[in-house]
């Protein structure tokens, strides 16, 4: 909670992820409220939610510079923790809002499709994957390319648009699943939102090992990273 | 034993020349090392492994604590987070949130002008040395890694320094110190980095 804290903190400080979050967002908002409101939208807001989730995986992963990284980590005592709570923290400021447009649209009874709320639960757990897998892609990224924003940006548009595709876990698998009457078939979408969670782990400790390999708290290029 | 370097090495790329090369240092609890060299000899570098903040590339490191003080050579806290934040959110990261009251005393003692208040990307470059070594000294560790500490600090803050490593120092606080300045080397051994090699200065 601490580690949370702490990054969030920082996070919020910093300010530098916000432009294209916001982006992001408005996007998401426009692509659920442009009618009619059918739970097929989740489809493309899934994808708009990875991009989301990864570009704040990045933009935590990235928002401390070295030397304050390695005395973050002196003080909590193992970088893997702090890698995992700067996950969470862009898992918890990715997730919400599309849950919120989900389930109020629900409650509120603005689908002109009807879907049942098993239905809406199962697109709902789709997303939470989908949140989980994008911020740890993100926070890959961020352990590769931490001094190039660009680039990284653009490799994560490429992963976002390669969710697209039909097999890809979580989105690409999970959306076709997702009808108005239930997730057809359930074990497609149950694959799909656990490919999404392994997947999300493999990141995040590949990150984990990367940055302990590659980019410590001060290689001889460590000065020259810029938060 | 607080801490124990055996054999370590370091090169930056395969075939690169080694800048830390087979070095072997102990460092009893209640002591301190104080590591002399010039600009570029591999001070940080030594200090950095030490952290296992760089990974070695042979050798062996025995003794390190989970949870240390560290000072980096360079470091930029976040910019808008007030002095205060700031030492409140690492002494809750090391799970000891009262130390957040004991690194303000310590801020007060080393002569932070501004106050706790002050953001910190307002602060000079002394300030923010004195705030980074604040968080370093704040807990109770059994090891402190200190590169350059003196850097920025006036003639004050450093006697302070030294005040305040000598206590910790009886706490049985071990030290590692790389600084260019010789003030702390009467609290403990001088050690003189030189082409990747450590040598006990005289």
């Amino acid at each position: 909670m601490a580690g949370l804290r702490y990054v969030l903190a920082i996070a919020l400080r910093t300010q530098r992820w916000a432009p294209p979050a916001i982006v992001l967002v408005g996007l998401i908002a426009w692509a659920w409220f442009a009618p009619p409101l059918m739970l097929s939208a989740t489809n493309f807001v899934a994808l708009l939610l990875f991009a989301l989730a990864s570009w704040l995986g990045y933009a935590t992963a990235t928002a401390e510079d070295p030397g304050q990284e390695a005395i973050a980590v002196s003080n909590y005592g193992s970088y893997g923790r702090l890698a995992l709570a700067r996950w969470a923290a862009a898992f918890l400021l990715a997730a919400p809002f599309p849950l919120i447009l989900l389930f109020g649209s629900y409650f509120w009874h603005a689908f002109t499709d009807r879907p049942t709320l098993a239905a809406v639960g199962a697109a709902g757990l789709l997303l939470l994957s989908t949140a989980a897998c994008g911020a740890a892609i993100g926070a890959l990224v961020g352990s590769l390319l931490p001094t190039r924003p660009a680039w990284a940006a653009a490799l994560l548009f490429i992963a976002a648009l390669g969710e697209a595709a039909p097999a890809i876990p979580p989105v690409g698998l999970g959306n076709p699943t997702l009808t108005p009457t239930g997730p057809e078939p359930l074990s497609q979408l149950i694959l799909a939102i656990g490919l999404g969670l392994i997947l999300a782990a493999a990141a995040l400790t590949l990150a984990s090992w990367w940055h302990r390999r590659a980019r410590p708290g001060g290689s001889p290029e460590a000065g020259q990273h810029s938060s | 034993m607080a801490l124990e370097l055996r054999g370590v090495s370091k090169r930056y790329r395969p075939n690169a020349p080694f800048v830390v090369d087979q070095l072997n240092l102990s460092l009893p609890d209640g002591s301190l090392a104080t590591i002399h060299g010039a600009n570029g000899c591999g001070k940080s570098t030594l200090l950095r492994l030490t952290g296992e903040f760089l990974r070695l590339t042979s050798g062996r490191l025995n003794g390190l604590p989970a949870k240390f003080g560290y000072l980096p050579d360079r470091a930029l806290p976040p910019a808008r987070m007030t002095a205060q934040d700031y030492l409140s959110h690492l002494a809750r990261l090391a799970g000891s949130p009262g130390a957040a009251k004991t690194g303000l005393e310590l801020t007060e003692r080393l002569g932070l002008s501004p106050g706790p208040s002050a953001r910190l990307g307002t602060l000079s470059r002394g300030n923010l040395q004195k705030l980074l070594l604040a968080q370093a000294l704040m807990r109770p560790v059994s090891l402190a890694i200190l590169d350059e500490p003196l850097t920025g600090l006036d003639a004050a803050a450093s006697a302070t320094l030294h005040t305040l490593i000598a206590e910790r120092l009886a706490d049985g606080c071990a030290f590692l110190v790389a600084t260019h300045e010789a003030d702390l080397d009467d609290l403990g051994e001088v050690y003189l980095l030189s082409d990747g090699h450590l040598s006990r200065s005289a």
